[in-house]
C-alpha cells in the first residue's frame, strides 16, 4: 500500500531564507547559483550557472554567500505551521517537507481542501514566501506535483494514477531527488540523468518500461532506485525495515545546557555511535528521528527523511538545523535542554560505498575528512577552510577560503577549476608570492632625496624609489597599473603594483593606491 | 543480511600498520633528493613520525616544497596558523590544491589540541609554533605526530631555539633573486642553498637550488652535493 503524500516546496528558499527574495539577488555555493530571486529570473538568471555567467546577464546583481544554518533556521515557522495539521511530518532539506495526507484529509475534507488550507496558514506565516503543494502517491510523485504546482493552484495527483502522471514527464526529473542531497547516490543519479536522455530514454514512463534487471546489471543499484522512483512505485525499498528499539540513542545531560554548540557535540558522537551500530549490521537510516526535551518539559521533535541515507555527518547537521530554529522561535526556551534522543526510524541495507583503489575516495581522504569534522568542532566551522578560486589581478584576490563543512570535498573541480592554469590578463606571472597579507600592512616609500614615490596619472613613478620601510631598495620594478570596476563608482580601484628587492635579501610585492603604499605580499 | 549477519564489521581485527621501508617513507620532490637520503632506503623521501623545522631566508617556500610530492602522491596537507598563506605559490610550488586544508586555532590558546587532532588525520602538517608554547606541550605533540606517522615541517623565521626537538633542521641561507633591475624585469627565480643538518645525520649535508624556479616549482641547481667543510677550506 503506497501512502499518500503531500508534500510542501518553497522554490528558491534560500534567496527568502537571506531575505533577499524582493530584490534582485541571486544565493551562491561553490561558486555556482543555488537559488535566485523573481526578478533575477526574470532577468535570465538559471539555478546552475556560474557566478561570472550570472553576472553577465545581470551585473549589479547581489551575490549572498549560502548558508545551511541560516536556511534551515529560517523554514522553521513554515515547519511550525505545518507541524498545526499534522504532526507527523517529514523535512526532507530546509525547503521541502512532506506529510501523510491521510489523517488531515479526512479531517479538512478532501484533499485540495488540505492543500489551499495549508498554503492560506503558510503564506501568513511567512509573508511573501512562493509556495507549491502537491499530493499524490509516495513521495517521489508528490515530490513532482509539488514542483509542478503554481502557487494558488495545488497539484493533486488521484490515487493509483501516479504511474500514468509520471510516464509523460522528461527523465530530468529523477535529478530533483540528485538536487536535494549533495551525496554520491544524489549526483550518480544527475549524470544518470544525462546518460538515459543519450540513450533515447527521454520520458519516465520510458524508463519505468524497461526490466529492473536490465538497469540493474547496466547501472548498478542507481539504475534500480531510478526504475523504482520512474515507476511511481514506493520509493520505500522492499528491505526497508523497522530497527530494534535498542538502536535508538540518547544523551541526557546533568546540567541544562543553554547553548547550542555543546548539545551539537554531544550530537555529534551520538550519531557516530549510531552510524557505527548501522554499519556494523550493514544498514543505513533513511529516516532519523531527533528529540529535544527542557528542563521545563518543552519538546521538539522532528523526522528527518534522505532517500539515499544519512550519513554520521548528515544527522549531526539536522540536529543543529532542528535545534536552531527551535532556540530561535519567537520566545525562545524557557530552560536548558536536558535530553537529546536520534531515533533510527527507517533503515535499509546499505548499498556501501567501497573506497577506491583505483581515483575515487581513499583511505587518506576518508580519514582527513573526518578529521576536518572533529576540527569544526573543536574550533568552529570558520576555523578549517578549504581554498577556492576566483580569479583576478591581485594575489589576495585570485584565491579565497570557504569553511571545510559548506565546500563538497569529492568535487573539488568546482571550487578549484582547470581553467586557472589560463592567463588572466594584467595578473602577474610566475611566481607568486607565498605570504599574501591578510591585512596589507601601510608603509613609507623613499627616492635617494628621501621624498616619497608617487604614481603619476600616466602611470610612471615620480622617481625609482630608494627606500622602503626603512630598508635600502636593491632592485625595483614596476608600476603595473591596475583599473578595477571603472563602471561601478563605489566598486572602483584604481592602484599600482611594484616589486621591490630590499638589502636584506627580502622581496616584496608592493601596491600604491591613493598616494598610500601598502605591503601586500612577500616572497618568503 | 540484517541484524543477524554472522560476522559483525566491529569484530574483524584490522590489520597493523605495515613497516614496508617504502611505507615508513613519504616521497619527496627530487630536486630535495640528496638532503633526504636514508642509509638502507631505496628511494629518498620525508621519514613518517619527524619533525623537520624550516628556518632561513625562506623557511614556508621550503616547508611546502619538501610536502608538494607527497601531497601529490595522496597525502592531505593541513596548514595550521601559517597567516597569510598564498594559495597560488602553494600550488606552484607543487601542492595539490585538493588536499590543502588551512587550520586556525583563533586565540583561545588550543594550538596543541588542535595539532594532536590534526596529526590523527593529515600525513603532512605545516605549521608555525606560536610563541608561549611549552617544551611538554611541545613534546606531547611531537608524541603524537610520531605514533600517527605524519610528518611535521614547521617554520621560523628567527633564530632562536624552538620549543620542540627535531629530527631533522633544514636552513634556506644565502638567497640571491634574478630577474629583477632597476625599474624593469621581474622576480623570475630565487637560487638559494639548503642545508640540512640533524641527530641521525653524521654531516652537515648542503645542496643548491631555484626555490622558486621560473615557473614557481623547485628546481636543482646542478645537483652535486656541496660538502660544507670542503667549501670552507677552499674558501
Amino acid at each position: 500500500m503506497i501512502r499518500r503524500i503531500l508534500t510542501v516546496w518553497c522554490p528558491d528558499w534560500s534567496v527568502v531564507a537571506a531575505g533577499r527574495h524582493r530584490e534582485l539577488a541571486v544565493v551562491l555555493s561553490a561558486n555556482r547559483v543555488l537559488a535566485r530571486s523573481p526578478s533575477a529570473a526574470t532577468a535570465g538568471i538559471t539555478v546552475g550557472q556560474r557566478r561570472r555567467e550570472a553576472q553577465r546577464h545581470c551585473p549589479d546583481v547581489m551575490l549572498v554567500d549560502h548558508d545551511p544554518n541560516r536556511d534551515a533556521r529560517a523554514f522553521e515557522p513554515v515547519v511550525r505551521t505545518v507541524g498545526a495539521f499534522a504532526p507527523r511530518l517529514e523535512v526532507v532539506a530546509p525547503g521541502m517537507l512532506c506529510i501523510d495526507a491521510k489523517g488531515p484529509t479526512r479531517y479538512f475534507g478532501g484533499e485540495q481542501e488540505l492543500a489551499s488550507r495549508l498554503a492560506d496558514s503558510i503564506t501568513a506565516a511567512v509573508p511573501g514566501v512562493r509556495i507549491g503543494i502537491g499530493v499524490a502517491d509516495g513521495r517521489f510523485a508528490s515530490a513532482i506535483a509539488a514542483h509542478r504546482a503554481a502557487p494558488e493552484l495545488p497539484v493533486v495527483v488521484e490515487a493509483g494514477t501516479s504511474p500514468e502522471f509520471l510516464a509523460q514527464l522528461p527523465v530530468c526529473w529523477l535529478d530533483v531527488v540528485g538536487r536535494q542531497d549533495a551525496t554520491d547516490q544524489g549526483r550518480e543519479l544527475g549524470e544518470l540523468v544525462e546518460l538515459l536522455a543519450r540513450l533515447g530514454l527521454s520520458r519516465l514512463g520510458d524508463v519505468a518500461a524497461m526490466s529492473p534487471r536490465d538497469l540493474m546489471a547496466r547501472f548498478g543499484r542507481i539504475g534500480v532506485l531510478a526504475h523504482r522512483l520512474a515507476s511511481g512505485v514506493d520509493e520505500r525499498p522492499p528491505d526497508t525495515v523497522d530497527p530494534p528499539h535498542e538502536w535508538d540513542v540518547a544523551h541526557t545531560f546533568e546540567d541544562p545546557l543553554e547553548q547550542i554548540e555543546p548539545v551539537v557535540f554531544a550530537a555529534k558522537s551520538l550519531a557516530d555511535g549510531l552510524s557505527a551500530t548501522l554499519s556494523d549490521n550493514g544498514q543505513v537510516c533513511t529516516r532519523l528521528v531527533v528529540v529535544a526535551e527542557t528542563d521545563h518539559g518543552e519538546r521538539s521533535e522532528r523526522a528527518w527523511y534522505r532517500v539515499t541515507g544519512l550519513s554520521a555527518a548528515a544527522m549531526v547537521e539536522r540536529v543543529r538545523w532542528q535545534l536552531d530554529g527551535w532556540v530561535s522561535q519567537p520566545g525562545g526556551l524557557s530552560a536548558g535542554i536536558v535530553l537529546l534522543r536520534l531515533v533510527p526510524d527507517e533503515i535499509r541495507c546499505d548499498d556501501g560505498e567501497q573506497a577506491g583503489l583505483w581515483g575515487g575516495r581513499s583511505e587518506a581522504d576518508d580519514r582527513a575528512r573526518r578529521t576536518m569534522t572533529r576540527l569544526a568542532g573543536l574550533i568552529g566551522d570558520g576555523g578549517v577552510q578549504v581554498p577556492v578560486w576566483r580569479g583576478g589581478r591581485l594575489p589576495a584576490e585570485r584565491y579565497g577560503w570557504i569553511p571545510a563543512a559548506v565546500a563538497d570535498l569529492d568535487r573539488a573541480g568546482d571550487r578549484l577549476p582547470d581553467h586557472r592554469s589560463e592567463p588572466w590578463p594584467g595578473a602577474l606571472p610566475a611566481p607568486s608570492p607565498p605570504v599574501v597579507l591578510d591585512d596589507p600592512e601601510p608603509l613609507e616609500v623613499l627616492d635617494a632625496g628621501g621624498h616619497p614615490v608617487m604614481v603619476t596619472g600616466r602611470g610612471t613613478a615620480t622617481a625609482p624609489p630608494a627606500a622602503a620601510a626603512g630598508r635600502r631598495v636593491v632592485a625595483w620594478a614596476g608600476p603595473w597599473p591596475v583599473e578595477q570596476c571603472w563602471w561601478q563608482p563605489d566598486q572602483r580601484r584604481r592602484l599600482a603594483r611594484f616589486q621591490v628587492l630590499l638589502d636584506d635579501g627580502t622581496a616584496q610585492l608592493l601596491v600604491v593606491e591613493h598616494r598610500q603604499w601598502w605591503l601586500v605580499a612577500t616572497y618568503q | 543480511m540484517g541484524a543477524s549477519s554472522p560476522v559483525r564489521l566491529s569484530q574483524v581485527t584490522p590489520v597493523s600498520a605495515t613497516s614496508l621501508a617504502i611505507e615508513r617513507m613519504l616521497p619527496v620532490d627530487d630536486t630535495f633528493a640528496t638532503l633526504f637520503h636514508t642509509p638502507g632506503a631505496e628511494r629518498p623521501g620525508l621519514v613518517r613520525g619527524q619533525v623537520i623545522h624550516c628556518t632561513g631566508a625562506a623557511p614556508l617556500s621550503l616547508a611546502l616544497a619538501l610536502a608538494a610530492a607527497a601531497s601529490r602522491a595522496g597525502a592531505w596537507l593541513a596548514v595550521v596558523d601559517v597567516p597569510g598563506l598564498g594559495v597560488e605559490a602553494t600550488g606552484e610550488l607543487g601542492v595539490l590544491l585538493e588536499r590543502l586544508v588551512r587550520v586556525e586555532t583563533g586565540p583561545a590558546g588550543q594550538w596543541a589540541d588542535v595539532m594532536c587532532a590534526v596529526a590523527d588525520g593529515f600525513e603532512l602538517i605545516v605549521t608555525e609554533i606560536p610563541r608561549g608554547v611549552s617544551a611538554a606541550t611541545a613534546r606531547r605533540v611531537h608524541q603524537r605526530i610520531r605514533a600517527r606517522g605524519g610528518v611535521l615541517l614547521t617554520t621560523a623565521s628567527g633564530r632562536s631555539g624552538s620549543p620542540m626537538s627535531s629530527d631533522l633542521d633544514v636552513r634556506t641561507v644565502s638567497p640571491q633573486w634574478k630577474g629583477l633591475g632597476a625599474g624593469h624585469g621581474y622576480l623570475r627565480a630565487r637560487r638559494l642553498v639548503v642545508e640540512a643538518s640533524g641527530r641521525r645525520l653524521p654531516r652537515t649535508r648542503s645542496i643548491e637550488v631555484w626555490l622558486p624556479g621560473p615557473t614557481g616549482r623547485p628546481e636543482p641547481v646542478d645537483g652535486e652535493v656541496i660538502d660544507l667543510t670542503v667549501a670552507a677550506a677552499g674558501a
